[in-house]
Parts: C-alpha cells; sequence; structure tokens
C-alpha cells in the first residue's frame, strides 16, 4: 500500500480523535525545579493531554524546545532555562488542541540537582553531599533524611530547603545541623521570610564533617511531599533595608544576615513593578537560592534619623514618601513628622510583616496640637494600615512601634504614606471554592464561551468596560460596561469559524467608561496550591497576571438563546428558550446554566437539554425590587465530548421592568360549604394590548375559583371562591393573584397581589328550643290539702248522685 | 432519740460515720442528701409509645425537596425538584416521596422544627439529646434516657444503634456506660450480615460457656472485694446483657433479618434503607425500646437534585412500608416514629446548584405511639425560610417525645457533681401533636 495513502488514512482517523478530548488537566510537574542555565526535561503530568500544543509560561527565562507526548495523560517538555533566569517559581500550563490546562510551577535554582538516597534515617546513614548542590527528595511519614558535608573551620554553611513552596502538599519542614562532636549546632523551623520552609546558615566553627538532618515538624510527611533542598557556601540574608525603593533608581541596599553579617550593595531597581520578588542576594561566595522581599513603588524613599524617640524628636518627612526605619533594640519606637493641609486625605500603610520583617507594626497618629487623632495595629494583615483625612494645617506626627515592643536588627518596616488613589483590578471568579475550574477562556473554533469577569475596585466608582487587546487572532470579545453598582459582568467570547487553534496569554484590562478618568486595570488570578487547618486556609498560593485565551479545536454543538420578546418584569417569571445546534450524530444531553443574573432575577441552577434534543426552557424570575434595565446575559453549556466541552450562546439582552398591573386584594372569609369573593382594585401600571388573564392560586384544598379575564380599562376584579364542607378550616395565607398578559406575541406571568382567606368552621345549626319547663307547683299546706280533698271528695259525690 | 428538727437520727449518724470508711466524708453525705432533697423526681411509666424507632439523616435533609415543597415559590428558593400530592388532601411532599405520600393519612409531619445551631455536630447535638452543646456537660442521648428509665425488656437491650452508634452524642453522657446503645456493629443491607458477639464462639458449647463464665466470676469477685468505680460496673451489667443475650433464643433472633421472608424484604428495599428500617421493626416487635438507625448523606452543597434522587427514593421506600407494616402488625400506636435531621438547608439554591445549612426551620415526621395521624404541625413562610405557625422547639419537640413513652421530661438525673439536670430543660408537652 503506498505509504502516502496510509499516513492519510492515518491523518483521517486522527482527526476526530483529535477534536475528542475537551478540558485537559494538569496536576503536578516533575522534577520540581531546574538549574538555570541548562537545558531539561519536565514532565507535565495530569489528564487529557495527548493533545498538546503548547506551554504558555508566565515568566521570562525559560524558552520549550519540544513537546512530546508520553501517553493521554503525560507530556515531555524541553525546556531551556537561561542563565539569568529569575530564580524561584515560575509558572506554566499547557494549551492542547482542545482546551488549556490549570497552572502549576516549577522551580529554577543555581545549583546542580542530586537526589536523596534512602535508607538516611540514621546518623551512620547519612548520604555524603558536596557544597553547592541542591538534593532532591520525598518526606514520608516518620522520614527523617540526614546528610553529611565535609567543612573547614570558618567556611560558611547554609543550607535552604523548599518544600511547602514547592506547592503540592502540606508539609512543613525542620532542618538542624550538628558539628563534627555530634552536638547540635542549629535548628530551625519557621522564619519571617520562608514561613513554613526554613534555612539554616552558620560559620563551621572547625574542620570536620557536619550533618544536616531534614524532617517533618511533626514527623508527619507523605510520599508526594517533594522538597528541594539547597546545600551550599552561599549567604542567606533575611531582609533588604530598605525594603522598596522607585523604579528606575541605583539605591544602596543593606541586606541582613544575622547569621553572616550584613551586605551592602547597590541595586537597580526595576523600571516597572515585577510580577514576582526578584532581589537575590549575592555575595563572592555564592548566590542565595531565592529573593528577599523588595517593594518597586513610586515613592521618594526617607530613613528614620535617630533620636526620633518621642514627639519632640521626630523625623521630619515630605509627603507622600515611603519613610524607612528599624527598631533597632527592644521598647524603640520611631516618631516622624510631616506638614499637611486641612482636608488632605492620606494613606499610611507599614510594610513590615508584608517585607519579612518580625514586626508586628502599630502605628498612631498626633494632630498639630499634639492630640492623637488616630491609630492601627492590623488592618493590612499583622501590618498596620490606615486613611486619615487631615482636621486642620499643620504639623502631623506618627509613629510606629512593635505590638509587644520588640526590636533588633532584622526589625526594619517602611511606612508608605501616599494620597488616595483609585485603584482597578479584574479576574475571573472561581466557579468552585479551590479549583482554577473554567478560569481559562477556550473558545472553540466557530463557537463562543462565556465567563463572568469580576472587578474590585478602590476608591473608584462608575460603569467599566474592557479594553479589547492583545486577544488572539480570530478571536472577539462581546459584553457591555459593567453597571456602576455591581461587581461582576458577562463577556462572551467568540471564536470564528476560520481561527486557526492557537492562543497565548493575554494582558486583559478594564477602565472606566468615563474616558477621563486615566486608571486601567489588569488582570490577577490566585490559585491555592496548598490548603490545611483550620478551615481550609490557604497556605500557598500562586498568583499571575495574565489570562490564557486561545481557539480551540471545534466541538459537535453550539447554543444560541432565542431573544426573548416580552420583559422579565418585578414579581413576575418568564422562560428563555434556548435552542441547541446539534452536529450530525452528535445526542449527547446539554447542561446550561446562566451564571450571570441582574441584580432582583432569580434562576434555576442548571437545565439539562436531554439527549437528542435541540431546546429547552430556562426558568426566570425577578422579585419585587428587581433592577429595572436592559441586562446582558448568556447560557453556557457543557456536555460530554470525551471530557467536559464548554461553549455559550450570544450575548443577549433580558429586560427587566416594572410590573403591568398591581391588583390590591381585600381579604375574604366564609363557612365552610359556602361561597365568599375576593374583591381586588387593580391599578394599571403599564399599558398592554389584548385580553388578559387573572388567576387566584394559594387557595386551600377542596376549593374552587375560576379564572377571570380582564383589559387595560378593567379596574377591578372580583373572584368568586366556593369551598366545601371539606374545605380545611383556618387562615389561608398564600392566597394570591397571578395575571398572564400578553405582549409582543408572549405572555408576562407576575403576582400582581396578595390575600387571605379565611374559613370557618359553621355554628351548630339553630334547633326548636324545648319548650318552657311548667313552673314548679306551689307546695300546699295542710289546710289547702283537706280542702283540695273535701272539693275532690264532693266531685266525685255529685258525679255518682248524677249518673244515679 | 431523735432531736425536734433533725432529719438525722443517732442510728443515721452512726451510718454516715461507717460510710466515711467507704471513702464519702460528712460534707459528701450532707451535699448528697441536700442535692437528692432538691431532686426533681417523678416516677416513669410506659407511656403510648411503648418502642421508639428513631431514624436520624445525617447532614442536614433539605425540607424544600423532602416534607415541606414550596411549588408557587420562586425558582431560586423552590429549587429544580417538583412536588407531588399525598392522601391528605392540600399537603404535598417532593417528588421523590410518592409512596410515603400515600402513608401520609398515617404520619405527622412537623414543618416549624427550629433551632440556632448550623454546624453538623451541634445540630446532631440538639437532635439527639434535646439540648444545646455545653462545653461543661455531655447530655445523655434519649436513647440511652429511655434505657436509664426503663432498663432491658425480654432479655433484650433497651437501646440499639443500627449499625453502630452514629455519632458521640448518641451516647449515655453523664450517665453510666450501662445505658450506651448496642450497636450491632455490620450493616443489615450487607449479604451475610451477621450482629457480631450474639453466638457462641466456635467449639464452646453451653456448659462450657457457664463453666467458663463461673471461673470468670470468680476472679471479678476478687477484683470488686478491691476496686470500687463506675466504669466496672458499667463492665459487669453489659457482661451481664450479654449473657442473658447470647443464652435468649428469640432474643438472637431478633437480630436475625434472614428470618424476613422475601417479599417483606424486597417491599422495604434490599438496600441501606430498607434493611435498616425492617432490622428496627424486627427489633422493637421483640421488645427492644429505643433503636436508632441513620441513613443516607444530606449534606447537599452541591446538586442537590442529584443527591436527593440518590438518597430519597430508598427511603421512601422503607419509611413508607415501615409504617405500614407496623400498622398492620398493630405495632403503630405503641411504636413512635421519628424521622429527624441535623438541620434544614437554605432557603435559595446555591452557586454549586445545592443548599446549605440553615436551623431557622426545618422539617421532622413524627407517627404512632400516641401522635396523631394525618396531620401537619405546624408550617414555614412562603419561602421555607422561617416558620410561621407553631414553632417547634428542640426541648418541646423532645419532651413530647418523653411524654409518649411516659417519661417526664422534667425528672432530674444526676449528673456528675452531684448536679441534678432535668432530662428536657423547660420543654412543653405539644397537645396538639397527641391523639
Amino acid at each position: 500500500m503506498n505509504l502516502r495513502f496510509v499516513s492519510l488514512v492515518a491523518l483521517l482517523l486522527a482527526v476526530p480523535l483529535a477534536a475528542a478530548a475537551s478540558s485537559p488537566a494538569l496536576s503536578i510537574i516533575t522534577p520540581r525545579g531546574v538549574q538555570r542555565g541548562l537545558q531539561h526535561e519536565l514532565v507535565f503530568s495530569g489528564a487529557r493531554l495527548e493533545e498538546s500544543q503548547e506551554v504558555l509560561l508566565y515568566f521570562d527565562g525559560v524558552t520549550v524546545d519540544k513537546i512530546e507526548p508520553i501517553d493521554a495523560n503525560q507530556v515531555k517538555v524541553t525546556v531551556t532555562v537561561a542563565p539569568d533566569c529569575r530564580l524561584g517559581e515560575h509558572v506554566a500550563q499547557l494549551r492542547t488542541a482542545s482546551g488549556i490546562t490549570e497552572y502549576r510551577s516549577f522551580f529554577v535554582g543555581p545549583f546542580p540537582a542530586a537526589d536523596e538516597s534512602e535508607p538516611n534515617n540514621e546518623p551512620e546513614q547519612a548520604c555524603a553531599i558536596a557544597f553547592n548542590t541542591t538534593i532532591t527528595g520525598t518526606i514520608a511519614p516518620e522520614d527523617v533524611d540526614r546528610f553529611r558535608i565535609s567543612a573547614t573551620t570558618g567556611q560558611r554553611i547554609s543550607v535552604e530547603v523548599e518544600a511547602i513552596r514547592l506547592g503540592t502538599i502540606l508539609v512543613d519542614p525542620f532542618l538542624a545541623a550538628f558539628g563534627p562532636d555530634g552536638e547540635e549546632i542549629v535548628f530551625q523551623d519557621d522564619t519571617p521570610l520562608l514561613r513554613q520552609d526554613c534555612f539554616v546558615s552558620f560559620v563551621a566553627p572547625a574542620d570536620g564533617e557536619y550533618v544536616v538532618l531534614l524532617r517533618d515538624t511533626a514527623y508527619g510527611g507523605n510520599p508526594n511531599a517533594h522538597y528541594r533542598m539547597h546545600v551550599g557556601n552561599f549567604p542567606r540574608p533575611t531582609i533588604a533595608f530598605p525594603a522598596g525603593g522607585p523604579p528606575g533608581q541605583t539605591i544602596p541596599v543593606e541586606f541582613v544576615d544575622v547569621a553572616g553579617g550584613a551586605i551592602k550593595q547597590d541595586v537597580v531597581v526595576p523600571a516597572a513593578p515585577p510580577q514576582r520578588e526578584w532581589l537575590i542576594p549575592a555575595d563572592d561566595q555564592g548566590t542565595a537560592p531565592s529573593p528577599v522581599a523588595f517593594r518597586v513603588v513610586d515613592l521618594p524613599n526617607s530613613f528614620e534619623s535617630e533620636p526620633n524617640q518621642n514627639i519632640e524628636q521626630t523625623t521630619a518627612v515630605v509627603v507622600p514618601c515611603a519613610a524607612n526605619g528599624r527598631l533597632d533594640e527592644p521598647g524603640d519606637q520611631d516618631w516622624y513628622s510631616f506638614e499637611g493641609k486641612k482636608d488632605q486625605v492620606f494613606n499610611l500603610e507599614v510594610f513590615a510583616r508584608r517585607v519579612n520583617s518580625p514586626l508586628d507594626a502599630i502605628i498612631n497618629v498626633w494632630g498639630p496640637d499634639k492630640q492623637h487623632i488616630a491609630g492601627n495595629d492590623d488592618s493590612g494583615g499583622p501590618d498596620a494600615s490606615m486613611r486619615l483625612q487631615l482636621p486642620a494645617d499643620g504639623q502631623y506626627s506618627f509613629r510606629v512601634l512593635d505590638h509587644l515592643s520588640r526590636g533588633g536588627p532584622e526589625f526594619i518596616y517602611r511606612v508608605e504614606v501616599t494620597t488616595v488613589t483609585p485603584r482597578l483590578t479584574i479576574s475571573i471568579p472561581r466557579i468552585d471554592r479551590y479549583s482554577q475550574g473554567r478560569q481559562q477562556i477556550a473558545i472553540p473554533r466557530g463557537n463562543r464561551f462565556g465567563t463572568l469577569i469580576s472587578a474590585t475596585r478602590v476608591d473608584l466608582g462608575g460603569e467599566l468596560r474592557l479594553l479589547e487587546q492583545n486577544l488572539p487572532p480570530g478571536i472577539s470579545m462581546h459584553h457591555q460596561p459593567m453597571a456602576a453598582n455591581l461587581a461582576v459582568m458577562p463577556v462572551v467570547f467568540e471564536a470564528a469559524a476560520d481561527a486557526e487553534p492557537g492562543g497565548g496569554l493575554v494582558d486583559l484590562r478594564a477602565a472606566p467608561v468615563d474616558e477621563a478618568s486615566r486608571v486601567t486595570g489588569g488582570f490577577q488570578n490566585r490559585a491555592s496550591f496548598v490548603l490545611g487547618e483550620p478551615n481550609n486556609t490557604d497556605y500557598i498560593v500562586c498568583d499571575v497576571d495574565r489570562v490564557p485565551v486561545a481557539v480551540i479545536n471545534a466541538v459537535p454543538f453550539k447554543l444560541e438563546m432565542v431573544q426573548p420578546a416580552a420583559p422579565l418584569v418585578r414579581e413576575g417569571s418568564l422562560g428563555i428558550k434556548v435552542v441547541a445546534h446539534r452536529d450530525e450524530g452528535f445526542t449527547a444531553p446539554i447542561t446550561i446554566q446562566l451564571p450571570f443574573r441582574p441584580p432582583g432575577v432569580g434562576a434555576a441552577g442548571t437545565v439539562t437539554i436531554p439527549e437528542n434534543e435541540t431546546e429547552a426552557m430556562y426558568p426566570l424570575d425577578a422579585n419585587a425590587n428587581a433592577q429595572i434595565g436592559d441586562w446582558p446575559i448568556y447560557v453556557l453549556g457543557t456536555a460530554e465530548v470525551n471530557g467536559p466541552a464548554w461553549v455559550s450562546t450570544q450575548l443577549a439582552t433580558l429586560k427587566v421592568a416594572d410590573r403591568y398591573v398591581m391588583v390590591e386584594m381585600q381579604r375574604a372569609g366564609c363557612e365552610q360549604g359556602a361561597e365568599t369573593r375576593f374583591v381586588g382594585t387593580m391599578t394599571q401600571v403599564t399599558d398592554f394590548e389584548g385580553t388578559a388573564t387573572a388567576e387566584l392560586l394559594g387557595v386551600p384544598p377542596n376549593t374552587e375559583v375560576a379564572p377571570i379575564e380582564f383589559d387595560k380599562s378593567t379596574s377591578e376584579v372580583t373572584f368568586v371562591v366556593k369551598t366545601k364542607p371539606e374545605t380545611p378550616a383556618g387562615k389561608h395565607g398564600g392566597v394570591f393573584c397571578r395575571v398572564t398578559i400578553p405582549v409582543n406575541g408572549e405572555t408576562v406571568v407576575a403576582v400582581a397581589g396578595r390575600s387571605e382567606l379565611q374559613v370557618d368552621v359553621p355554628l351548630p345549626k339553630g334547633e326548636a328550643a324545648p319548650p318552657p319547663p311548667p313552673p314548679a307547683e306551689k307546695p300546699l299546706s295542710r289546710l289547702e290539702k283537706l280542702r283540695e280533698d273535701a272539693k275532690q271528695i264532693q266531685e266525685n259525690q255529685t258525679g255518682k248522685g248524677n249518673r244515679q | 432519740m431523735k432531736c425536734s428538727g433533725n432529719s438525722l437520727s443517732r442510728r443515721g449518724l452512726l451510718t454516715v460515720g461507717a460510710l466515711g470508711g467507704l471513702g464519702l466524708t460528712l460534707t459528701d453525705f450532707f451535699r448528697l442528701r441536700s442535692a437528692q432533697a432538691d431532686q426533681k423526681e417523678y416516677e416513669s411509666l410506659e407511656g403510648t409509645a411503648k418502642s421508639v424507632i428513631y431514624i436520624f439523616l445525617p447532614g442536614g435533609m433539605a425540607h424544600q425537596e423532602t416534607f415541606d415543597p414550596k411549588p408557587y415559590a420562586p425558582i431560586e428558593y423552590r429549587g429544580p425538584l417538583g412536588s407531588i400530592d399525598t392522601k391528605i388532601a392540600g399537603v404535598r411532599l417532593g417528588q421523590f416521596l410518592p409512596q410515603t405520600a400515600q402513608v401520609m393519612d398515617k404520619i405527622t409531619l412537623c414543618r416549624s422544627m427550629t433551632h440556632g445551631e448550623a454546624a453538623h455536630e451541634r445540630g446532631t447535638h440538639n437532635m439527639f439529646t434535646g439540648y444545646r452543646p455545653s462545653p461543661a456537660l455531655q447530655y445523655p442521648s434519649l436513647g440511652s434516657v429511655v434505657a436509664h428509665e426503663f432498663g432491658p425488656r425480654n432479655n433484650l437491650p433497651p437501646y440499639v444503634c443500627i449499625p453502630n452508634q452514629p455519632n458521640e452524642f448518641a451516647g449515655p453522657g453523664y450517665l453510666s456506660d450501662s445505658f450506651a446503645g448496642f450497636s450491632i456493629g455490620d450493616d443489615p443491607a450487607r449479604n451475610g450480615f451477621q450482629v457480631r458477639d450474639l453466638n457462641l464462639a466456635g467449639g464452646v458449647d453451653t456448659d462450657r460457656f457457664t463453666r467458663r463464665r463461673r471461673l470468670l466470676d470468680q476472679v471479678n469477685q476478687y477484683f470488686r472485694s478491691r476496686e470500687q468505680a463506675e466504669e466496672l460496673q458499667a463492665v459487669d451489667t453489659f457482661y451481664e446483657r450479654a449473657y442473658s443475650l447470647v443464652s435468649s433464643q428469640a432474643a438472637r433472633e431478633a437480630f436475625d433479618i434472614e428470618k424476613e421472608d422475601a417479599a417483606t424484604r424486597d417491599a422495604y428495599g434490599r438496600n441501606t434503607a430498607g434493611a435498616r428500617m425492617l432490622l428496627a421493626r424486627r427489633l422493637v416487635e421483640a421488645g427492644v425500646r429505643f433503636v436508632t438507625l441513620t441513613y443516607g448523606g444530606w449534606d447537599m452543597h452541591d446538586n442537590i437534585a442529584g443527591g436527593m434522587q440518590a438518597n430519597v427514593p430508598a427511603f421512601d421506600q422503607g419509611f413508607a412500608q415501615l409504617i405500614n407494616d407496623l400498622d398492620q402488625r398493630g405495632m403503630l400506636d405503641s411504636t413512635l416514629v421519628c424521622v429527624t435531621t441535623e438541620f434544614g438547608r437554605t432557603p435559595k439554591i446555591n452557586g454549586t446548584a445545592g443548599r446549605d445549612h440553615w436551623p431557622k426551620v426545618f422539617s421532622t415526621v413524627m407517627a404512632g405511639g400516641g401522635i396523631k395521624r394525618g396531620t401537619v404541625y405546624g408550617s414555614s413562610d412562603s419561602t421555607a425560610s422561617e416558620p410561621l405557625d407553631d414553632p417547634l422547639t428542640v426541648e418541646d419537640w423532645a419532651t413530647t417525645v418523653y411524654h409518649c413513652l411516659g417519661i417526664v421530661a422534667d425528672k432530674e438525673l444526676m449528673a456528675p457533681g452531684n448536679r441534678p439536670i432535668e432530662i428536657v430543660d423547660g420543654g412543653k408537652v405539644r397537645t396538639a401533636l397527641l391523639v
């Protein structure tokens, strides 16, 4: 057989398969780290990855050379890491022909890697390691890993562990180092710099072999608890002072290293705020494997000058600025002063814990009259943060101290005093609590995908719009401005029928509709990588600032919403027809949902278009205060196409309107079996043509009431309610009038009024009153009795005589 | 000689002196006397309910999809499921309860149950003890109180849990461990189901067992003479009950679900719900006073329609059959069947198509044992958010259950530290529920 023909057949067979692996997933990238300056093979593991086409990388310094699927769940990716690549966490996700995975991290380090070798639990089993190496391994339950390393007197020994930072699983590493004599020299569990991760750094006191011990703090562990332990002579400062500077400037920085002494260097601050911490301490003995915190903020730095211990001895600064200082010793407090005008508004934000200082800062402000006017402890997490409106012109003072009056060389801080600046960020809300589900925009070719975009506004009002920029070719974006009172809006992306599969990371931005405002807000997404007690608290998160957008292979169904002709009125309900266009042979049920609901509008959670069927009605209702207006809505649908495939309808308009009529109903009541009338006064709110129907619903069982018709001229309606003897007695409070009104060939259905029906048990029927008892005869006296007897005798005798 | 006004006779005083040898000081004695004097005491006499089958649905069953549907509520309140008519005109149930709808004339719905505890363990505590949880005291469960008040009947444990004690609050609390529930330890729905420890071990006949027991008694006698502890007595009580259980053929057979004919087993449903309810009926028929059983997982934060479809039909079949079966056997009027749960669920469907915790109003069911037939007690408002009529508190509900059993819930039991504690604090009998 012709080889070319075989290839063609294989290709044709492969096409339907290629269209059938929706929603790929990425769970881990291994190995968890690589050395910079070399080429490496990484394995991306997950599900439905066989059609991987591109690795989307969020940071510079790593380039992809080759992508080779291993099987459906694994892909081998060959990468080259530049020699000057930023050390620390890098983030990647896969784009396949049929979707985009979650993003996951891998790490770039300065040293070559070597695997730990088990068993190494006992001191005598400690495995030999060399300086400037990264040991990779796992901490199994109750696992203790020991390593030995030779050092000479005065040599710096630094060990830093990346474990929980790898974002794989909750693990809390513990490090200890033992000298040649077997005595423990140093140990560490948690640090302000690395949080649950840790490092030890010390100068070898003698020649000999040192042992490093690594385990979980509580002897926990997990077969998936990966670690990377960097061993070298590198410096390990924990803090930079000042911990920030204006972009583009060169400023002198002191790296605070309690164990090895301070390092002073000039640092060139990047011209734009970088996405990740970037300042890596280094000296002639090596490079630390991870950065220290340094803020790139467009504010001039000011520095405290001692003595500034009280309100009489302050360091004068000009605001806005960043006041940098250090609480040198326990009990130290730093005072600053600045000139202000009445009604000026400033934010005073302390950065201490957020720049790895152990300080738990409190800030207080005194006015020109030296009276205390404001203070804060923890509004910025452990850091203090406050907004201040100045009550008068004059000199103001603020004081920084530690909550527990501690101090020391690491207790540095910076107070950023800024004016009020509007800020805006946008993101895709999570659809479930902990995953990145549907936070990627993957649009099937010739189809649509919808998502919600949420906005976080700080000191910013008004309507918002998305800026259409940098979308991959063939993709268009449809949305209406986000209302000023909302924090979320629906957006539908559409891929042209001839769009080529492909995409990338997009810097999606939003801005106020009011063009006078020059604020724009970028995209931010936060993924939870490690969760733990209490209550699934985030331990390790991963933030990114772009959203992946791509055209993917076509899917065998499309959805369309039929634009409703009638409005959804307050206290009314409406069905929206959703039509599915199925490809030949595609019969799977399609589950649809309505992600965006205007204020006051409710809807079913999901509705299913049954197998082989092509349409469904999506029920909506509006409460009495639903916000009136024309709202953009879309319906999102999913069906099984070897994994869930997602598409959306077009962006349609839902008109939310006021009621058409209102009926003020009087209450009614009757006895069981009797008839009563509900009389309602009808107020016409919106004109309509034709004949409408009013029904009385919510009446008790065994009650009959007929619907009545009305038109736009009706001002009163009367329902005749017939009860039966078995109608339950009592107060039936749920009686309501529902109207069905023809509008534009459709119907508006709404509740127009409410009332209650009282049904009573009939009173006992009135029976004929019994005759009154005869009055009691008066008892006769003895004399009267004798007279009566005599009279009787006489009558008897007379009678006898007559007969005789 | 006895001084006027002194309730302690000379002989009594000598007795007190003797008690000192047992570790009871004079102060202890007076404190004990004082507590006893203040303790509210009522005699428990069997009431209309001779037994209770307590069906607990863990996780918090949504009332909207089961016993309190709101067909006229807006869609986001009404939920994704429909409702059906029942034998009682005007009373509707969730669409997955068609068989229960046919026994609606034999049961009573309480649609206004309310408490304020939205956490699983706290809601569970309420519904098993009649009390809000307290860090200071472990309260006894209803079953344990029944065991304490009435003791065993027909050689059977008074309080049995199917398959196991379902949670920590279903235990004896501050009462002696003697009143703990007997856990059958296996699921009656499982093929080859057998209650553990009911039969003599392999190779041990009755004679050998009796010899062993006598030997053990001698050893125990020695320890009893050296140790006095409440826990030891509780273990002794347990052993005694176990001996009587093992030695009684009829008692053992009560646990043997295989003795039921195939038609009955099919009628109840050969699943977790049906098998547990059938075993419960066998046990109360044989003489067990209080049977607790659990069924399903009702914590439906996501996809409530799917969750209901998976859980309700088996419950519906088993429960309706249980009511009919008890009625046909003439046992319904003497057996109180309760269906309860931890709490209800939120009025609105949430973002993941489920409902979250909502203790403000929810539904329970009571049937038989002196409870009216075919009624609905209380109601919730139009969106099933709050009680509308006759809010039924946990205290009143528990007091009514105890009342049916013949226990005055105001009676005080002695908690550790000689604290008399009411069986239920401040509950009132809801007479409208009673026949």
